[in-house]
């Protein structure tokens, strides 16, 4: 058999019917054998016939792709079906809550009387498919697709997360990204960016309080000079013993009213919009102090009957530097919030609240311990069966 | 497993997981062929994800980069076939 076969004879032809019958495997595509460098040389009545293949290619890659594109079609109605048959299904789902927890939970999820419905447990699956998917704001799928899975948008209420979420987005995909900042990211951004001047310029104090005592000869002599030629490093030189750091209790009760005094004094010299020009280093906490100065009412909680837009927007009482700064539209930012450590309202980004994920799971805990419990009656028999054959066997 | 209690089948509850996995699977796929091919059919695939009720893939059509990557499959083909 062997011997009647000759290489030559196969190259440049196909394969017969019946060998390319038994290489076939799972429906795969039949690639027919081609001419090599020298068969075709050999062989130039076959060159027409490559011709035509080559032309017939691209509509070859279309009609391939079609297929594809139709196999994915296909998928996308299997799944249609399945879909369609779990909401036939669940669609008069009514579970009893078994604890008071479960009955939260499903209130928390759009539930009236506490009982999980259908809608219920769907909108816990959404918020369950919304965590992992926007973490970091970023969508894996996304980014595994074109690189870059960032995702823009606001923090959504537990109410706000249905499967109708992705319609949310869409609006807010659409508008300009300017008005996806909410207040509070621009404060938290406005606050970052004078933080890191209020670094800067504590650095610059610490610099120039530690060179000062160095340098007695410096301290003696060019002071005076200094004063004359800059006066802003003597004043900083006369206020270096009033550093941004908060004094303790005694401190305050004994120098007290020095203190405010003196604070006073420094944050008026430090907010002439002339220092700003003479010092340019000096300028970021004269934005910070002077603009917010004497006018922050009080926090809420610590005041009476302050409320939180109250604390959103300012009085007007600016004091003594009311009138050398117009009205911005600046975070409340007292002395006293910076040397504790201001805490602004950062945006709480992308994401769900803590009790809001801790419903769903609550709820969909409860729908899988529900389903997988066998009715009370199948339980009896159950139990029976079991009664039964322990019986049997005692007997 | 076709056990009905609390007006619900069961075994369709247990199946949610997977089917979601499905569909998940699937919207990749639609996803990727409508970044590559602008035709009828991944226009298609686009409608049914706007219209269908869990609305968690619908914003990746939307998503600046993907409108992007749909012209350029576009103007790919346009050009080929001009």
């Amino acid at each position: 058999m062997a011997d009647n076969i000759e290489i030559n004879d196969l190259i440049g032809k196909q394969l017969p019917p019946e060998i390319l019958e038994q290489l076939k495997v799972l429906g795969r595509v039949e690639f027919k054998l081609k001419n090599t460098i020298t068969s075709a040389v050999s062989n130039p009545s076959d060159r027409e016939q490559d011709q035509v293949l080559e032309e017939d290619s691209g509509a070859d890659t279309e009609r391939e792709v079609d297929r594809l594109l139709n196999e994915v079609g296909i998928l996308e109605g299997l799944v249609e079906d399945l879909e369609n048959n779990i909401d036939f299904l669940t669609k008069d789902m009514a579970i009893p809550p078994a604890t008071d927890t479960i009955s939260n939970a499903a209130k928390a999820l759009g539930s009236e009387d506490g009982y999980i419905t259908q809608n219920v447990m769907n909108n816990a699956l959404a918020i369950m498919d919304y965590l992992p998917l926007l973490t970091m704001g970023q969508d894996p799928e996304l980014a595994a697709l074109i690189g870059d899975g960032s995702v823009d948008g606001e923090w959504l209420e537990c109410s706000q997360i249905t499967r109708s979420i992705g319609a949310l987005f869409k609006e807010k995909e659409n508008q300009p990204k300017d008005k996806l900042q909410s207040e509070n990211t621009k404060v938290a951004e406005d606050f970052e960016q004078k933080q890191n001047n209020m670094q800067i310029e504590i650095l610059n104090m610490l610099f120039w309080n530690m060179l000062w005592p160095t340098f007695i000869v410096d301290l003696v002599i060019l002071g005076p000079m200094r004063a004359v030629v800059n006066p802003i490093d003597a004043m900083i030189l006369f206020f270096k013993r009033f550093p941004f750091r908060r004094p303790k209790k005694e401190q305050i009760k004994k120098n007290g009213p020095l203190n405010k005094l003196l604070n006073a004094l420094r944050n008026i010299l430090m907010c002439l919009p002339l220092t700003a020009k003479l010092y340019p280093r000096y300028k970021p906490p004269a934005d910070v102090v002077c603009r917010a100065k004497g006018t922050c009412p009080e926090k809420p909680g610590a005041g009476t009957d302050t409320k939180e837009d109250d604390f959103k927007n300012p009085k007007k009482d600016k004091g003594l530097l009311g009138d050398l700064f117009p009205d911005d539209d600046v975070p409340c930012v007292s002395e006293e919030d910076i040397v504790n450590g201001y805490s602004p309202k950062l945006p709480q980004g992308l994401g769900v609240s803590p009790d809001c994920i801790k419903s769903a799971k609550v709820v969909l805990d409860a729908v899988l311990e529900d389903a997988l419990t066998p009715p009370s009656g199948e339980e009896s028999k159950l139990s029976q069966n079991l009664r039964d054959q322990v019986e049997g066997v005692s007997l | 497993m076709y056990i009905k209690k609390n007006g619900y089948v069961a075994g369709a509850v247990l199946s949610i997981n997977l089917v979601r996995q499905m569909r998940r699977q699937l919207e990749f796929e639609k996803f990727a062929a409508r970044c590559m091919v602008d035709n009828d059919i991944t226009q298609e695939f686009k409608s049914k994800t706007e219209n269908h009720p869990d609305q968690i893939y619908n914003f990746r059509y939307n998503h600046p980069k993907a409108i992007e990557l749909t012209a350029e499959g576009k103007n790919a083909n346009t050009t080929k076939s001009t």
